[in-house]
């Protein structure tokens, strides 16, 4: 056995522990903000249920808009969000929860309407515009490498279709352009996985009262078995090549 | 690989050309041709019997086993 078969059925192997065990860990259908507000009045103070279930959501975005200390207050619909005034914003998306007749908060970025208000949230970052500006390129660039990785990626699928058309599957080209494609998407997964664990401690620097940030289920799992598995395969052909050898020089 | 293929040696002393012997063997000059370098991975006891018909010989005398470990 080749040390690459040896190393790469190692992390096949390791990547389906890896999405068995967080899938049974990490809730799938949780919310970043486990408990939630119940008000009836924008003017009385609001009331902290704990719910086991909570279907209230936010959504953490890499370009943020952070809020102040207090969100403003809705009377009612079709009134925007008062929002203090503020080097940096973050908006916090709270979805409606739809089963259920009970005042709910919610609100979204722009004009919105509803019931809202939401104790003062903390930030634990820093907020200057120098921050915002640094985080905007940052994502701008991953975003670039990103799009080009994918290009790659559709590149090196088309070839490989192509080879498979033509008949030639145990071919060296084959094994390399399989390999590639495996490595390109678990790296995908490996960048996606750092930058959710960045977003969840991004989440974590805007604390609400009585809430509290839970680290959601993890992003591109396909990426990673389907990367993993396809390195695996790639030494798969690379014996299948061997064999072909063998019997094509056999006189 | 250890094994020498002295095939050539073979071929001229009995005068065969390698078309000849390729269409005695039932195989094609292009194989013969990887059989003459050394280049084959394996070789069948139905082709060296063939060989070795047409060629009137051992099959000691077409292969040589040498130990590249040694010198």
């Amino acid at each position: 056995m080749s040390k690459k078969l040896k190393i790469y059925s190692g992390l096949f192997l390791f990547s389906i522990l890896f999405v068995v065990v967080f899938a049974v860990f990490t809730p799938t259908d949780k919310p970043h903000y486990s408990r939630r507000y119940i008000h009836d009045n924008a003017d009385s103070m609001p009331t902290v249920e704990r719910d086991a279930n909570p279907l209230v959501t936010t959504k953490s975005d890499t370009t943020y808009q952070v809020v102040a200390d207090s969100l403003g207050k809705i009377d009612t619909v079709g009134v925007s969000i008062t929002k203090n005034s503020h080097p940096m914003w973050f908006d916090v998306n709270l979805r409606k929860r739809s089963h259920t007749n009970s005042p709910i908060i919610y609100a979204t970025n722009s004009t919105t309407s509803g019931l809202m208000y939401i104790g003062k949230a903390r930030l634990l970052f820093r907020t200057t515009r120098n921050v915002f500006v640094k985080m905007s390129v940052l994502t701008i660039v991953i975003a670039i490498v990103y799009l080009v990785g994918l290009i790659w990626v559709i590149r090196l699928i088309i070839r490989v279709i192509r080879n498979i058309r033509k008949g030639n599957i145990f071919v060296s080209q084959m094994t390399v352009d399989l390999e590639r494609l495996g490595i390109l998407m678990t790296i995908f997964f490996v960048v996606r996985f750092i930058w959710q664990i960045y977003g969840y401690f991004m989440t974590c620097g805007i604390q609400f009262e009585d809430y509290q940030v839970v680290f959601g289920p993890i992003n591109g799992r396909a990426w990673l078995i389907a990367g993993t598995g396809l390195m695996l395969l790639s030494q798969i052909f690379s014996m299948g090549k061997d064999l072909k050898e063998d019997v094509d020089l056999t006189v | 690989m250890g094994i020498i293929v002295n095939l050539d040696v073979m071929m001229a002393k009995r005068k065969i050309s390698s078309q000849a012997l390729a269409e005695q063997i039932g195989i094609t000059q292009a194989n013969l041709s990887l059989l003459k370098t050394g280049k084959v991975r394996a070789v069948r006891f139905s082709t060296l019997d063939a060989i070795c018909k047409a060629l009137d010989c051992q099959p000691g005398d077409i292969l040589e086993y040498k130990d590249e470990s040694v010198g």
